[in-house]
């Protein structure tokens, strides 16, 4: 999900501050806001309501998350020496912020090189136990491109300013971007991390003219379910109805004919952990 | 929440700055650190002092003192993110009961439930959760009470038998060794049990150890219910 935001030139960042609580995960009464400044070789500054709210704001940093509580807030952004806000270079652009939502705001490149901004909304739905969600972003002055991880594409024709996500075993993924299509990489491969239960959020950003593409990575926790059982017994060898007879021999022989292929399903097991 | 580093707005006011903005940031800073808590309440990174070296002095007068909110700021960059590395626990031992048992780390099997070592003989610590030793969170290790690898029963057969206030030692990877007392022995039927009430991240730190137990039901060569003891660190 994405919202563009109607920028007259740029990056709207948005932070207010006036109520902000301490930031963890969106509760239901507010919304959890961060933002990317993704934006090459511009410091910014950023106003929300009229309040400087991120000073020095710089190219590859991310702001918050922030507990806000549901509203619209106007942003500006200044260059860095501005004394106020009051002839922004960007904006003012009004971010809506739904209670129990998070969002990130990104500061970049439209496919052509001219400075926008676009709200995401974070899919925070729960994760299957032992998975985590990657989220790639295209927030790059570039065409459309393809993800590969371990050089396959996994996201095809991507472009500006969207994004694709997909749920993975947990684990670190080898991704690299590519003009869709090809496989040859424009940026990495660089190793991502997608770690259990954890949103990992890559925004490609940066300008493939300019050859300053880059990756930025947001990560959000909490999405984490349980695993849907333990299933610790096989025999019924302690089992409060263990007379039956046939557990005792039975169950022993199929132990038997089992135990070899268990031990080396162990070792497969070990040896995919290494 | 995020995991990042915390480099707020505030850590940047220990770098030499120079020019009026910086100086209003910096009083803007002192004015508001302490007053809005923007960051979040877990965050331990490094927090300079508000009055860290502030730029020379000036004959400019300094202007009224604008509030710049504490908003953490974090190098979103690549290689900024770490995988969190958890100190797993190797060994487990109950002496009351005469239980002790390696312990495997293990994840999530095919079929969405927790995967546990084929052998009776080890446990397996469910590495995404927390670890023991952690500050927060519950560590989960469970154990087949008997499994057809090891054509018997295991040392958790024993389990059932723990009484409140029972020793449970782990050793850690490290050498450490977390010492927890037991505070509750339960058997469920397994459709009952509340799994996200003992896989818990987040909370108190805890250690709850798992195996099966009651009647097998033969058709689904499965035991009826969970055998699941909780201990609570002690002794800090």
């Amino acid at each position: 999900m994405r919202t563009r935001v109607a920028a007259a030139g740029t990056a709207g960042l948005a932070l207010a501050l006036a109520a902000a609580v301490p930031a963890t995960a969106a509760t239901d009464d507010a919304a959890s806001l961060s933002v990317l400044h993704g934006v090459p070789d511009l410091t910014v500054d950023v106003y929300v309501n009229g309040e400087l709210t991120l000073d020095d704001f710089e190219p590859g940093d991310l702001a918050g998350p922030l507990e806000l509580p549901a509203d619209t807030y106007a942003v500006a952004i200044t260059a860095a020496d501005a004394a106020d806000d009051s002839s922004p270079a960007i904006g003012p652009v009004d971010l809506p912020l739904e209670a129990g939502m998070s969002y990130t705001a990104v500061a970049h490149l439209d496919a052509s090189g001219n400075p926008t901004a676009t709200l995401f909304t974070n899919d925070m739905s729960q994760t299957a136990a032992g998975e985590g969600r990657l989220t790639v972003r295209h927030t790059a002055a570039a065409p459309a491109v393809d993800v590969l991880a371990g050089g396959s594409p996994v996201i095809e024709n991507l472009a500006n300013p969207d994004e694709a996500s997909l749920d993975l075993p947990a684990g670190t993924v080898s991704a690299s971007v590519a003009a869709t299509g090809t496989t040859d990489p424009v940026i990495g491969p660089a190793d991502v991390n997608v770690a259990e239960g954890v949103h990992t959020i890559v925004y490609a950003w940066g300008s493939l003219d300019a050859d300053n593409l880059d990756l930025a990575v947001q990560t959000i926790e909490g999405l984490h379910s349980s695993p849907s059982g333990v299933p610790s017994g096989e025999l019924g060898l302690a089992a409060d109805n263990q007379t039956n007879g046939w557990l005792i021999g039975g169950a022993l022989l199929v132990a038997a004919a089992g135990a070899a292929l268990v031990a080396r399903r162990q070792q497969a097991l070990t040896a995919e952990r290494r | 929440m995020t995991r990042i580093d915390q480099r707020g707005s505030d850590a940047r006011a220990d770098q030499p700055r120079t020019g009026r903005r910086a100086r209003l940031a910096m009083v803007g800073l002192a004015v508001v650190v302490g007053l809005v808590g923007c960051a979040p309440a877990d965050d331990d990174g490094p927090r300079p002092e508000a009055s860290a070296p502030a730029a020379a002095p000036s004959p400019t007068p300094t202007p009224a003192p604008r509030p710049v909110p504490d908003v953490p700021v974090t190098d979103a960059g690549i290689d900024e993110v770490e995988a969190v590395a958890a100190v797993p626990p190797v060994d487990l031992s109950i002496p009351s009961l005469d239980v002790s048992l390696p312990i495997d780390e293990v994840g999530v099997a095919e079929d969405g439930q927790m995967e546990i070592p084929p052998l009776a003989e080890r446990g397996g610590w469910y590495r995404y959760g927390a670890a023991p030793g952690d500050p927060e969170g519950t560590a989960v290790i469970a154990a087949h009470v008997d499994s057809v690898a090891s054509a018997g029963v295991g040392p958790f057969a024993r389990l059932g038998e723990a009484q409140v206030g029972d020793e449970v030692q782990v050793v850690r990877a490290d050498g450490a060794v977390v010492t927890y007392a037991v505070t509750g022995v339960e058997r469920i039927a397994k459709p009952a049990v509340e799994w996200p009430d003992v896989f818990v991240r987040g909370g108190p730190a805890r250690l709850v150890l798992v195996t099966c137990g009651g009647t097998f039901q033969r058709q689904a060569r499965s035991y009826s219910d969970n055998v699941i003891v909780t201990a609570e660190p002690v002794g800090g």
